[in-house]
């Protein structure tokens, strides 16, 4: 079974639109069929050792957000039979209910985009996308915000490094690096919005232009017509139907 | 064939209201020399650069320029509307900006170029593999552009300008941040590259121009105050003080005289 790049992309659609639809016990077993399939199907595997790390730190702060998420629900949202109560704090069903299938669906979100940044390279789902017929500057535009959004962490770790480099307790606890947000975002917005700004003009220096080709014909591109790719598709347009469908 | 330029009388300015960066600016560079642009920031090096490339007509369309332009037989009047590559390319002052990022070896950043130039397969390859080889970086070829040291990064940038043969090269502060071996290495390259490709390049401090530049420009607000060869300049050093700031001055006399230019009795 080999999963390229479009069964790549039909299983995130199928998992996108599940997470959407389909009730929490589905979500949550899905959650851990994308786990499980990251370990035994090869294509699937992390490129790095790196992007490994990421996935599992990413996944592992999301499982501990979606728990107190739900217990903050339960706590909040008062409606329905009470579950427990301590010390005159009461944890509603109704608000528990809406926290669980709130955070699978976050779950499976997250690890189904995990799961296929993670084990696919960036260039290969864009030159994919741009064979397709999506227009060389929409793929161009796709590629940079993504290589964006993933260089933000060192990015924001780089500013923090300089606020800290200037005396101020930047990252010395919790309540430091929350309060030290603003003093760290706006720096963050002008360095981006500069670097776009250059990012453009090397572009163009290298007779990048909107009437560009994207890939070369002669790189090999993957068909999209699969068994596996037609399966996710259908299941993804019976996760969108199904719902409807039982009223 | 390398280009000689001639910049005839130029103003420019970012607005029509501003303030010109360049009024009246003359220049002449021979072919196939290399032209050091020393000054203090903001002289207008960078900006200079930038009109020559075509990215500042292209990109900023508030600015207002009179004057003429002229790289070989092209004739601008007053400046270039669009990019100018592949005849002209313009390596930027930060490396990491230049490589794009989007690709995952060394090889396919800089076939990126060729690709958008429309440049058949097996001539992009045959391309890619002799720039690689020239700035010594045949090596790194399946390594990522963004996993290298600085001065490997800054041959990548150069490499993907480079591989488009341009007759017109510019760079700007080629030598920021490079360690001495990287510097020297960056050096024999351009070296290598005199007499078939006009080089114009930016230097804040003189150190990476001396043993490279045949004519070396000093601006000074939008100004050209100095223009010979690097013996000329220790020369008229003493007259440069007041058309200089202090600082600046001070910082060209410490390196000329470190570096003992000789001067013709």
């Amino acid at each position: 079974m080999h999963f390229r790049v479009p069964e790549k992309l039909a299983m995130t659609l199928c998992l996108l639109v599940t997470s959407l639809t389909g009730p929490p016990l589905l979500s949550l077993t899905l959650v851990a069929v994308v786990l499980l399939a990251r370990l035994i199907v090869p294509d699937l595997r992390s490129m790095n050792k790196i992007t490994a790390r990421r996935f599992r730190s990413v996944l592992a702060f999301l499982f501990c957000g979606a728990i107190v998420m739900t217990l903050l629900n339960g706590i909040l949202i008062r409606e329905g039979l009470i579950l427990f109560q301590w010390a005159g704090i009461s944890v509603y069903e109704s608000g528990i209910a809406f926290g669980i299938r709130t955070g699978a669906r976050l779950l499976l979100m997250t690890s189904a985009l995990l799961l296929l940044f993670g084990s696919t390279q960036l260039s290969g789902i864009t030159a994919f996308l741009n064979r397709m017929g999506l227009p060389a500057r929409i793929v161009m535009t796709i590629h940079l915000t993504v290589h964006f959004v993933a260089s933000m962490p060192s990015r924001i770790e780089r500013i923090y490094s300089a606020q800290e480099a200037r005396g101020a307790p930047v990252r010395a606890h919790l309540v430091s690096r929350i309060l030290s947000l603003t003093a760290v975002l706006s720096p963050l917005i002008l360095s981006s919005t500069v670097e776009s700004i250059e990012r453009g003009k090397a572009l163009e220096l290298r007779g990048y232009n909107s009437s560009s080709r994207w890939v070369d014909d002669t790189v090999q591109i993957d068909s999209p017509y699969s068994f596996l790719t037609v399966f996710f598709l259908f299941m993804s347009i019976i996760a969108l139907l199904l719902p409807w469908l039982l009223g | 064939m390398a280009p000689r330029i001639i910049i005839g009388n130029l103003t420019y300015r970012y607005f029509a209201a501003g303030s010109p960066v360049f009024s009246g600016f003359s220049l002449e560079v021979p072919p196939g020399s290399c032209c050091a642009l020393l000054g203090p920031t903001g002289s207008g090096k960078t900006t200079l650069l930038e009109i020559l490339s075509g990215v500042a007509g292209s990109q900023c369309k508030t600015s207002v320029a009179e004057g003429t332009i002229q790289i070989g037989e092209d004739r601008y009047q007053p400046i270039p509307q669009s990019t100018l590559f592949p005849n002209v390319g313009l390596v930027l002052q930060d490396p990491e900006v230049q490589i794009s990022g989007i690709r995952d070896t060394v090889t396919a950043e800089v076939e990126f170029t060729l690709e958008q130039l429309s440049v058949p397969a097996a001539e992009r390859q045959r391309r890619v593999s002799d720039v690689l080889a020239h700035l010594g970086l045949s090596p790194l070829a399946q390594r990522h552009p963004m996993e290298v040291s600085g001065g490997e990064r800054q041959r990548i940038a150069l490499a993907s300008i480079l591989v488009a043969t341009p007759s017109l090269l510019l760079l700007d502060e080629p030598a920021n941040a490079l360690d001495s071996r990287s510097q020297h290495l960056l050096k024999d390259i351009l070296r290598s590259r005199k007499g078939t490709t006009t080089i114009l390049l930016t230097d804040y401090s003189i150190d990476f121009a001396l043993g490279l530049a045949d004519l070396f420009v000093v601006l000074s607000d939008g100004r050209v105050v100095f223009q010979g060869t690097s013996s000329d300049l220790f020369r008229a050093l003493g007259s440069l003080q007041d058309h200089l700031p202090l600082e600046y001055w001070k910082l060209l006399q410490g390196r000329l005289s470190n570096t003992r230019v000789k001067v013709p009795s």
